[in-house]
């Protein structure tokens, strides 16, 4: 049965999820995506092969969590199911609105030449009053740290500088969810940290913003109020950061024991 | 440690962190997009750091290397001579290693790049900073060309084009806000349209005061060094034209029509000099000769490239790709009542522009991928090298192809429905005629009533 569910409410089928948070404390906390039982397919010359396999996940809200995994278990496909740039062939799936995807490659997210101009690109389906667009994007630009940005041509920004004009793109559109495919792999360190900061910041806002970071970098757990790990097309571990944490140790003890290779 | 001060290669977009000073090196950027404080800050940790000749200019490379093993690339210029020749020598010495251990700090050679281990002391670095003499340079330039002839064709290419500089050619500037920044684009557009018409029909006169007018607003609204490397490439861009049209329009023979009069007039008298001393042909050297006719044109080729190439940098460097975009819209809003698609029209210029700068990262980042593998050009025949180019071709446009289905998506995940009429662009920025508007439509009016009457009354 198929049953994809994409809806700018928050009351749903869900409900409330309890979950436990950072302090080990287990609160019914209201739900931002929701996951359950999720299968995809992708069609290729061999016939369909199997991405997503079973997947179910929930992530509350107002909460930053690190999805994590080998190259190829599915990260990336999950992510943009939930975005609705995929379709999934089975499976139930929640996902609060609005919400953003942010890419990879800042260089495919950022399409106008301009950052303030690129920044509003987002709301170009609401038709709001300009001074509105105005102040939305120079919150977002604020949020990120971008604000002196805003006149400057995209071509002449770092890569992290132009990750935070992605984010700060999602940012305007006031969403809910923050959908962020491995936002740092391009960039250095000072980068780096400027983004999670970013994200950081936002996430612990006023209003609840949730996100979920696909990533392969382990010292960004540090930020994450939770984490998921996959394996395979399949959600492995749900839960902590120190449960993810150990179970990664874990791996990487058992892949030392059999001499590098799994 | 170095003190990275500011850059050059941005236009004036770069974080100046202090003013350049004897004692701190002028950091650029050489293969990242764009000069970066984060650069500059990693630079800043450096212990020790490589330097490489730049094969398309004579400013070095500095492949820095940080604790996290993620490398930087950063370049300065002004080294002096006697530090270059320094450099070499311990490169030389150290070129078949491949992690060189520099001042405590490991440093990787980009392969393909002369690099050099550099453990610079901090003393060091307060004699970096100083001016070569004059025939240090001369001799060094010497150097370098000669160096360069010695490459094979397909690997001066690639190297010159994996050196480029990311910020395109006439990239807008966002600060020092100049009146120019604050004009309305659309009164920007008509100056620009009448700069590039009047030339070619106007008196040689109006032609040399557009050509003043010009000169004079480019140094009043520009920084320094980007009029200054602006003007220059089109003064040698308009003498050149001028030198070659002007020997060349009359100094090589018809084929097809011979000027040698015919037999029937031979033997008639000498035509008498003109009382005027009017001369069709001013000079004469060698098989070459300067003849009115060339002039003229030259004056025209020269004066019209300047105008033209030089109006539109002006335009860019102070005016948004939007605003552009904006004022367009502006101007052709009418024809959406016969079912021109305005809306369309727009967003596809915006998104040119904005692909233009992925199609120069794409094709520096491909020519960078080759030198770093470090082919042997001078073992490649003619046809395999141009095979390799074919080749890179055949990536480059794979990779662009990806690249636009990835902003497809990226429009989709934003809200794009795939119906630019539906999808609203916000310029953020408000077409108003202010009072400099005035100032400039009337400098514009003015200017136009001069071609015209030059046209009328004075002689061609």
């Amino acid at each position: 049965m198929i049953n994809v569910v994409f809806t700018e409410a928050s009351t749903l089928a869900f409900g409330h999820v309890t979950s436990k948070n950072p302090n080990g404390a287990t609160a019914a906390t209201p739900v931002a995506i929701q996951v359950q039982n999720l299968g995809l397919s992708l069609s290729s010359d061999k016939g369909e092969i199997p991405v997503l396999k079973d997947c179910s996940l929930r992530i509350p809200e107002g909460q930053l969590w690190m999805l994590l995994g080998p190259n190829g278990c599915g990260k990336s496909t999950i992510l943009k199911a939930m975005a609705g740039l995929l379709r999934p062939n089975q499976g139930h799936m929640y996902v609060a609105g609005p919400r953003s995807f942010v890419f990879q490659n800042p260089d495919h997210q950022v399409v106008m030449p301009t950052v303030e101009v690129d920044v509003a690109f987002g709301l170009g389906r609401f038709n709001l009053p300009l001074d509105e667009v105005q102040t939305r994007v120079h919150n977002a630009l604020e949020a990120v740290g971008m604000d002196e940005y805003a006149q400057r041509p995209i071509q002449i920004l770092s890569g992290g500088q132009k990750q935070r004009v992605a984010i700060a793109g999602a940012l305007a559109e006031a969403s809910r969810v923050l959908l962020l495919d491995e936002l740092t792999t391009f960039l250095d360190e000072t980068d780096q940290m400027g983004v999670l900061n970013a994200v950081r910041k936002v996430v612990g806002g006023a209003d609840p913003v949730t996100a979920l970071w696909v990533t392969h970098r382990l010292e960004e757990l540090d930020y994450a109020d939770g984490a998921i790990y996959m394996e395979n097309g399949r959600v492995v571990l749900s839960g902590t950061v120190e449960d993810v944490k150990q179970y990664i140790q874990k791996q990487q003890d058992q892949m030392h024991n059999n001499g590098g290779f799994r | 440690m170095a003190t990275v001060v500011g850059c050059a290669t941005c236009l004036g977009n770069c974080h100046v962190m202090k003013k350049p000073s004897s004692a701190s090196i002028v950091v650029l950027n050489s293969l990242f997009p764009t000069p970066r404080r984060e650069s500059a800050k990693a630079a800043s940790n450096l212990v020790g750091f490589g330097v490489s000749m730049n094969s398309s200019s004579r400013r070095c490379c500095c492949l820095a290397y940080q604790k996290t093993f993620a490398t930087a690339s950063l370049r300065f210029d002004d080294i002096s001579s006697r530090r270059r020749t320094e450099t070499l020598e311990r490169w030389s010495q150290l070129r078949r290693k491949e992690r060189i251990r520099c001042g405590g700090t490991p440093v990787v050679v980009f392969p393909g790049y002369v690099c050099a281990a550099a453990a610079f002391s901090e003393s060091s670095h307060n004699e970096e900073v100083k001016e070569s003499s004059g025939s240090d340079k001369l001799r060094d330039w010497l150097q370098q060309n000669a160096q360069k002839r010695r490459q094979p064709v397909g690997e001066r290419v690639l190297r010159m084009v994996a050196a480029a500089s990311a910020a395109p050619v006439a990239q807008y500037i966002a600060s020092p806000v100049t009146p120019l920044h604050t004009l309305d684009p659309r009164v920007k557009q008509a100056w620009l349209l009448a700069l590039v018409l009047l030339p070619s029909r106007s008196h040689i006169s109006i032609r040399m005061g557009v050509i003043a007018i010009l000169v004079v607003i480019t140094i009043w609204g520009l920084p320094h060094h980007v009029w200054q490397d602006q003007l220059g490439r089109m003064a040698i861009l308009s003498a050149f034209l001028f030198v070659m049209l002007a020997l060349g329009t009359d100094g090589v023979p018809s084929l097809v029509q011979t000027r040698t009069p015919p037999p029937l007039t031979q033997g008639l008298p000498k035509l008498p000099a003109a009382l005027g001393g009017y001369k069709y042909v001013l000079m004469k050297l060698g098989p070459l000769q300067l003849t009115r006719k060339g002039v003229a044109l030259a004056a025209s080729a020269s004066c019209l490239s300047f105008t033209v190439l030089q109006s539109a940098s002006v335009c860019l460097a102070t005016t948004t790709p939007e605003q552009l975009a904006l004022a367009l819209r502006w101007g052709i809003a009418p024809f959406a009542h016969i079912g021109a698609p305005v809306d369309e029209l727009i967003l596809t210029l915006l998104l040119s522009l904005r692909f233009i700068g992925l199609v120069f990262d794409e094709v520096r980042n491909i020519a960078m991928g080759v030198v770093a593998r470090g082919i042997e050009w001078k073992s490649l025949r003619l046809t395999e090298t141009a095979d390799v180019f074919f080749t890179l071709f055949g990536r480059l446009f794979k990779n662009l192809f990806n690249h636009a289905d990835q902003i497809s998506q990226a429009m989709v995940a934003r809200g794009y429905k795939g119906d630019p009429a539906k999808h609203h662009i916000y310029f953020l920025t408000k077409l108003s005629i202010k009072a400099s508007d005035w100032v400039a439509i009337g400098g514009l009016l003015v200017l136009l009533l001069l071609s015209i009457w030059s046209e009328i009354m004075l002689p061609v």
